[in-house]
């Protein structure tokens, strides 16, 4: 997966040369981090930088590329550069999640409580997770998450149920020394640690691989997430900016699939019944791509290019039909997504100093030829599991290890 | 003379519909307390203060419309609140009308005028008030939405600091406070014993000379300064504004109505069982939040608090029919007495 990360640059027109350019013309700004990070030991130089001025260009030029269309995220310093815990390990995580009831929230979940959970155990870094769940239920998730600081969580990892909501409770859960981690990202409060794939980009991409595999032209239905949710807006802006280079293709619709197949499903079913104009691509978001297909083919339509983001059923398709799709790409496999922010957490709990507020990864190319090895035997069009690539392939330690200041392996030093 | 059992009696039936919520309390209290004692601290209370005011002012502000009956339910005050929130977020911060005075005056005053045009349709084209509040909860958020496509935008910094409060005596007390002691004045005027008389059975009221438009329509200005109240804690609570998050309000409020000892027939409805049904539904949350359900957190929360709020009706169904068979009021007590 990190290949084809490389690789995807090919699509974004960032060429290495390109790149290469870029990273010329940041050398003024490489300079002046070079400076600041002469001082980075300085933790007053840091306090003043948190949360305000940004601090992207202090990164590798590696991942700032990550970082491109992210226009909400906090840019600045984190406020737990120098975080030191008010427990040694082992410690109480909570995890605040806003709904758990789509294939990508159960898939993360597992990973949390069936993989991560056990092993951080066993190295002694972890004494328990408390696992609150809201049901989309605001004024709850803020409830649960101030309840999970008072019950001396010594770290919380919330998927936030909307972006500026939860910015008095994180504020509490600081001020009570709590490391506040948001995965999947989508808050602007400064005092929690994000950590995400960039999903505007990762929909900019997913759009160009659509236009492409549409041939450059005809008429697109977007099919949307949940409309008030950050990651769901990120895709959708991330959509029209990558179909916006084919001047032939022309979106014609926009419905919300809930980013629950069946509601999915049920969208596009009455889009296709009121619209009878031919249409060539439907621009979707996982959960969501598996209802899309399934519309599509109850419909008795033809099968037009899906942006496939990750849900097995639409690849199985594409493995069965090799020229639906020319490319697609995954920005938000459940798995890794948990396992990147569970391990941003505790690499913040021992003391590694995470350099910026948000942490963003992009997306992963997946092209037919990966699909033998991505999709287990027997998978069917109708396989709603995600495609999970390894994890060191996800965000391989090095990666990581460039967004933190005193960077380890968490798993090699226990608090 | 009535016997002093006839008078006990009274005061019972009196506080039959509170025997439900009492007893819920009491009991959600004493397993928070195991559970989860950090709640009786200052950072405790303060939380439990901010977390549960929207839904306790909500509730009080459903209280007259469900007295006024018949069937008064108000499904539309998620997304009134909704919109007040964002009218404080928004439209207050734009020009520059950011202090209390202003925000509550807004608050309370666009509570009022969107009850009172509830009221009016209701009253006057005598419109079954479930068919009115529904349709303007749709209309409404459909507003917010196309108002406020995602949640965004600060509110005022003193409003804003109620999410992150940490300690009981600060306005995240004073405005509860303030609202109990408004309803505790207006609940005895005349005016509200009008709006009693005419739920119970508006037929009496009317040849009573009670004139039922007008107090239709004030039970619903006085549920409009009630809503005002609610969307400003829930703004504080918050301290954003967002095109959706106010929708559960509606179903939360009407349970808690419900487990407070409201009739939904009209007449009978009490201020205090409506605060003790909200806090209710907040404790029941609390509880279930101390608990590690794992994997199916989401599944376990909901199966418990349904089945909380079931147990909880059917205990307060077997209250009021064993109060309701009684022989007659003395002997049944002296008996029971005995």
């Amino acid at each position: 997966m990190e290949a084809t990360r490389k690789n995807q640059h090919d699509n974004l027109q960032l060429t290495p040369a390109k790149l290469s350019r870029r990273a010329l013309l940041q050398t003024g700004s490489v300079a002046a981090a070079g400076i600041m990070g002469g001082l980075v030991g300085s933790a007053k130089v840091w306090a003043a930088a948190a949360g305000s001025e940004s601090v992207l260009k202090s990164l590798p030029a590696e991942v700032q590329q990550y970082y491109e269309l992210a226009t909400t995220t906090p840019l600045g310093a984190s406020v737990y550069h120098d975080f030191k815990p008010k427990k040694s390990a082992p410690w109480l995580i909570g995890y605040a999640s806003s709904f758990g009831g789509n294939t990508w929230r159960i898939g993360a979940r597992t990973r949390l409580q069936e993989v991560l959970l056990p092993k951080y155990k066993a190295a002694g870094l972890v004494r328990d997770v408390i696992t609150t769940e809201a049901n989309l239920d605001l004024p709850k998730q803020i409830q649960q998450i101030r309840q999970l600081v008072d019950q001396g969580c010594d770290a919380i990892m919330t998927i936030g149920a909307a972006p500026t909501a939860l910015n008095g409770v994180i504020k509490y859960a600081y001020d009570h020394g709590v490391l506040f981690v948001a995965i999947q990202g989508g808050v602007t409060s400064p005092y929690a640690l994000q950590i995400s794939g960039n999903y505007a980009l990762g929909g900019k991409l997913q759009g160009q691989a659509l236009g492409q595999s549409m041939g450059g032209k005809g008429n697109v239905l977007i099919v949307q997430g949940i409309p008030q949710a950050e990651a769901s807006d990120d895709f959708r802006r991330g959509h029209e900016v990558g179909l916006k280079g084919f001047p032939g293709i022309k979106v014609v619709g926009t419905v919300d699939g809930s980013w629950v197949d069946s509601v999915a499903k049920t969208k596009v079913l009455e889009f296709l019944a009121t619209h009878p104009q031919p249409l060539h691509g439907l621009a979707s978001q996982s959960p969501g791509d598996l209802g899309a297909l399934s519309a599509l083919q109850q419909a008795g339509r033809k099968i037009v290019p899906i942006t496939a983001g990750g849900e097995m059923g639409p690849l199985a398709y594409w493995r069965d039909h090799p020229d639906w799709l020319k490319l697609t790409y995954q920005a938000w496999p459940p798995g890794n997504e948990m396992e990147e922010g569970w391990e941003a957490m505790l690499r913040t709990l021992l003391g590694q100093g995470p350099k910026i507020a948000s942490i963003l990864i992009g997306p992963g190319a997946i092209k037919h030829s990966d699909l033998a090895n991505l999709l287990p035997a027997g998978t069917t069009y109708t396989s709603n599991e995600w495609v999970e690539p390894p994890y060191q392939e996800w965000f391989p330690r090095k990666t990581m290890d460039m967004y933190f200041e005193r960077p380890a392996d968490p798993l090699q030093k226990k608090g | 003379m009535p016997s002093t059992e006839a008078v006990a009696l009274r005061g019972i039936n009196r506080q039959r519909s509170l025997a439900t919520p009492a007893i819920l309390f009491v009991v959600l209290l004493v397993i928070a307390a195991i559970r989860g004692p950090h709640l009786f601290t200052s950072d405790g209370l303060a939380g439990a203060l901010i977390g549960a005011s929207p839904l306790v002012l909500a509730t009080l502000a459903l209280t007259p419309i469900a007295i006024a009956g018949p069937a008064g339910v108000d499904l539309s005050i998620g997304p009134i609140m909704t919109l007040i929130n964002i009218t404080i977020v928004l439209g207050l911060t734009k020009i520059d009308l950011t202090g209390p005075v202003a925000v509550f005056a807004c608050a309370i005053g666009l509570g009022v005028l969107l009850q009172a045009a509830m009221g009016t349709l209701i009253a006057t084209l005598r419109i079954s008030t479930v068919v009115v509040t529904l349709a303007v909860y749709l209309v409404v958020d459909g507003s917010n939405t196309v108002i406020l496509p995602h949640s965004g935008g600060t509110a005022p910094a003193w409003l804003s600091n109620f999410g992150s409060a940490s300690t009981i005596f600060s306005p995240i007390l004073y405005v509860p406070l303030a609202a109990f002691v408004l309803w505790w004045l207006v609940s005895r005027t005349t005016f509200f014993r009008n709006i009693r008389l005419m739920g119970a059975n508006d037929r009496t009221a009317f040849v009573s000379g009670i004139s039922l438009i007008p107090t239709r329509i004030g039970a619903h200005v006085i549920a409009g300064v009630f809503v005002g109240i609610a969307s400003v804690m829930y703004t504080g609570l918050i301290g954003s504004a967002d095109p959706t998050a106010g929708a559960p309000y509606t179903l939360n409020a009407v349970t808690a109505l419900v487990i407070g000892g409201a009739s939904l027939g009209g007449g009978r409805a009490k201020g205090i069982g409506s605060v003790l049904g909200a806090i209710d539904i907040w404790l029941i949350s609390y509880v279930l939040s101390t608990f590690n359900f794992g994997l199916n957190a989401s599944y376990w929360t909901q199966f418990a608090t349904g089945a909380v709020l079931v147990a909880a009706l059917v205990a307060g169904a077997i209250l009021a029919s064993l109060s309701t068979t009684r022989p007659d009021d003395g002997k049944w007590l002296a008996r029971w007495g005995k």
